[in-house]
C-alpha cells in the first residue's frame, strides 16, 4: 500500500500529459454531447444583443491574440454571427493588439455567414489603432479620428461612418479582449452611458462580475463554457460545444487525480513517512 | 535654468494638463472637449514616437552586439532581418494587408503564439496536482474552493451534481468579487492620489526628485 501511495505521489508527469492529450482528442474525434446548463451571465449577454432592434449600432472590439483562440475564439465567431443574423450594424476596432485586427480578418470573418450584408453600409472594420486608452478617448468622441479603415478606405466615404459620429450614437459596446477591458469600459461605457457586454477568459470572470454588479457590464461570456452556452442559446452548435466535452473530461480527470494524490499523501503522512 | 527645464516645466505642464482633463471629464464643455481631444492626439503621437525611438535604440544595441560578436550574435542578425521584413511589408499599403506580412503572421507568428499558450497547459496540469495537496488549513480552503469551482464548471459534474452550481456561483459572486473589488478600489484610490499629488506638484519622483 505504501509503495503504491509513494508511486502515485511521484508519478511521472509525462504520463499525466499523455493521458490529458488522449482525453482531449477523444471527445473531439467522437463527441459525447454532455448536458450543459446556461449561466445567468451568458443569458444576459445573449439578451443584450437579442433585444436590439434591427439597424441598431454596435461598437465591437473583438481583440484577442492567437494564444487565446482556443478559449475565446468561439466567442468571437458566435458574436459576429449573432450580429449578422440580427441585422445589427457594427463597427469593429482593435485597441489592445495589432494581431487582433489580422485575426479578425483572417480567422473570424471567414467562419461566419455574412448573409447579404454590405461592407461600409452594414459593418466597418477599422482595424488596429495605436495609443491604448488615449486612443479610446479620442475615438469615443470622434469616430472619424482614425481617418482610414483596415483596408485603406477613407472613413468619410463609408455610409455607416457618416451615420455614426461618436459613442453617443452607439446602442451597445461589445468587448472581447479576454477580460482585459477595464480601460474600454472607462472610456466607452461609463462616460456615454452605453451598455456593455464582454467576452472574458474563464479566470477573468470574477473581475468582470464586479462591473456587472455595478451596472456597467450587462452580460459576460466566460471562456469556452460561456461560448458553449451561448451556442446553445443561439441554437447553433459549434466549436465551443465540441470543445466543452474535452474540457469536461479533462476536468474530471484532474479532479480524480487530485483526490487520489491527496489520499496517497494522507496515507503516507498517517504512517509518518512524510511530513 | 537646467533644473527649470528638467523639473519645473514638465511639472507645470502636468498640472495644467491634468487640471484640464479633470475639468473636461466632470464639467463637459465644447471648449474643454476640443482641448482634451488635442491633448489626446499629442499623447498618441508621443506614444508612437516613443515606440520609434525604442526601435532605433534596439537596432543600435543589436548592431553593437553583432559587431562585438557577443553571445548569440547570430540571433541578433535573425531578429534584425525579421524586424526589417515585418516593418517593411507592414508599412506597404494598409496595415496587415501585404501578402508577405499576412503570410508570416498567419503561418509563423500565430502558430508560435498559440503553441506557447498551449504548452502552458502542461505546466498548469503538473503544478495543479502537486499544489492542491492538503498540507495545512490554508491549502485545505484553497483545495475545497478550487474543487467546487471545477465541479461547477465541468458540464458533466454540473449536470450530475447540480447542488454544486449555486455554491460555485455564490463563491464567484460574493467572496471572489469582493476580493477583486477591494483590489480595484484600492488601486483606483492610489491612482487618484498620485494624480492629485502630481497636479499639486507634491509628487516629484516623476521628474527624478527623491525626498
Amino acid at each position: 500500500m505504501t509503495s503504491i501511495a509513494s508511486k502515485i505521489l511521484n508519478i511521472d508527469r509525462r504520463i499525466i500529459w499523455v493521458t490529458c492529450i488522449a482525453l482531449i482528442v477523444w471527445p473531439l474525434v467522437s463527441p459525447i454531447g454532455l448536458p450543459m446548463k446556461v449561466d445567468e451571465i451568458t443569458r444576459k449577454y445573449y439578451d443584450a444583443i437579442e433585444s436590439l432592434p434591427p439597424g441598431s449600432i454596435v461598437l465591437a472590439s473583438i481583440d484577442i491574440e492567437a494564444g487565446l483562440v482556443g478559449e475565446n475564439g468561439a466567442q468571437c465567431t458566435d458574436t459576429l454571427q449573432h450580429l449578422f443574423d440580427k441585422d445589427i450594424k457594427f463597427i469593429q476596432i482593435c485597441f489592445y493588439r495589432a494581431d487582433g485586427a489580422i485575426l479578425f480578418e483572417n480567422l473570424w470573418l471567414p467562419k461566419v455567414d455574412q448573409r447579404d450584408k454590405v461592407y461600409g453600409v452594414d459593418w466597418v472594420n477599422i482595424g488596429y489603432i495605436e495609443g491604448h486608452e488615449t486612443a479610446m478617448t479620442a475615438f469615443a468622441a470622434d469616430f472619424s479620428y482614425p481617418v482610414k479603415d483596415y483596408y485603406g478606405n477613407m472613413l468619410e466615404g463609408l455610409q455607416l461612418m457618416t451615420e455614426v459620429k461618436s459613442m453617443d450614437d452607439v446602442d451597445l459596446y461589445i468587448d472581447i479582449a479576454a477580460g482585459d477591458c477595464d480601460q474600454a469600459l472607462r472610456q466607452f461605457a461609463t462616460p456615454y452611458d452605453v451598455p456593455a457586454i464582454t467576452g472574458a477568459m474563464a479566470m477573468g470572470v470574477p473581475d468582470m462580475i464586479m462591473y456587472m454588479e455595478a451596472g456597467i457590464v450587462t452580460g459576460i461570456l466566460g471562456g469556452l463554457p460561456g461560448a458553449a452556452q451561448y451556442e446553445l442559446l443561439l441554437n447553433k452548435p459549434g466549436a465551443a460545444i465540441r470543445g466543452m466535452d474535452a474540457l469536461s473530461v479533462v476536468h474530471i480527470f484532474l479532479l480524480c487525480l487530485v483526490i487520489i494524490t491527496n489520499l496517497a499523501y494522507f496515507s503516507l503522512r498517517s504512517k509518518g513517512e512524510i511530513k | 535654468m537646467s533644473n527649470i527645464l528638467k523639473r519645473e516645466v514638465p511639472l507645470g505642464l502636468a498640472t495644467v494638463i491634468i487640471a484640464l482633463l479633470f475639468f473636461d471629464y466632470y464639467v463637459f464643455t465644447d471648449i474643454t472637449r476640443n482641448i482634451a481631444l488635442s491633448i489626446a492626439d499629442w499623447a498618441i503621437i508621443i506614444t508612437a514616437t516613443a515606440a520609434g525611438v525604442g526601435v532605433l535604440n534596439m537596432i543600435i544595441r543589436t548592431y553593437q552586439n553583432i559587431s562585438k560578436r557577443a553571445e548569440y550574435w547570430y540571433l541578433d542578425i535573425y531578429m534584425l532581418v525579421v524586424m526589417v521584413v515585418m516593418a517593411g511589408t507592414g508599412l506597404i499599403g494598409a496595415y496587415g494587408t501585404h501578402p508577405v506580412f499576412e503570410w508570416i503572421m498567419m503561418n509563423a507568428y500565430l502558430p508560435i503564439d498559440a503553441s506557447i499558450y498551449a504548452m502552458v497547459f502542461f505546466d498548469i496540469v503538473s503544478s495543479y496536482y502537486r499544489t492542491f495537496r492538503v498540507r495545512s488549513r490554508d491549502s485545505a480552503i484553497l483545495f475545497i474552493c478550487a474543487f467546487i469551482i471545477m465541479l461547477k464548471n465541468a458540464p458533466l459534474t454540473g449536470g450530475m451534481l447540480p447542488s454544486f452550481i449555486p455554491i460555485g456561483d455564490w463563491m464567484l459572486n460574493i467572496p471572489s468579487t469582493a476580493g477583486s473589488r477591494a483590489f480595484i478600489i484600492v488601486a483606483s484610490i492610489g491612482v487618484v492620489a498620485f494624480t492629485i499629488r502630481t497636479m499639486l506638484q507634491t509628487e516629484r519622483t516623476t521628474v527624478g526628485v527623491v525626498d
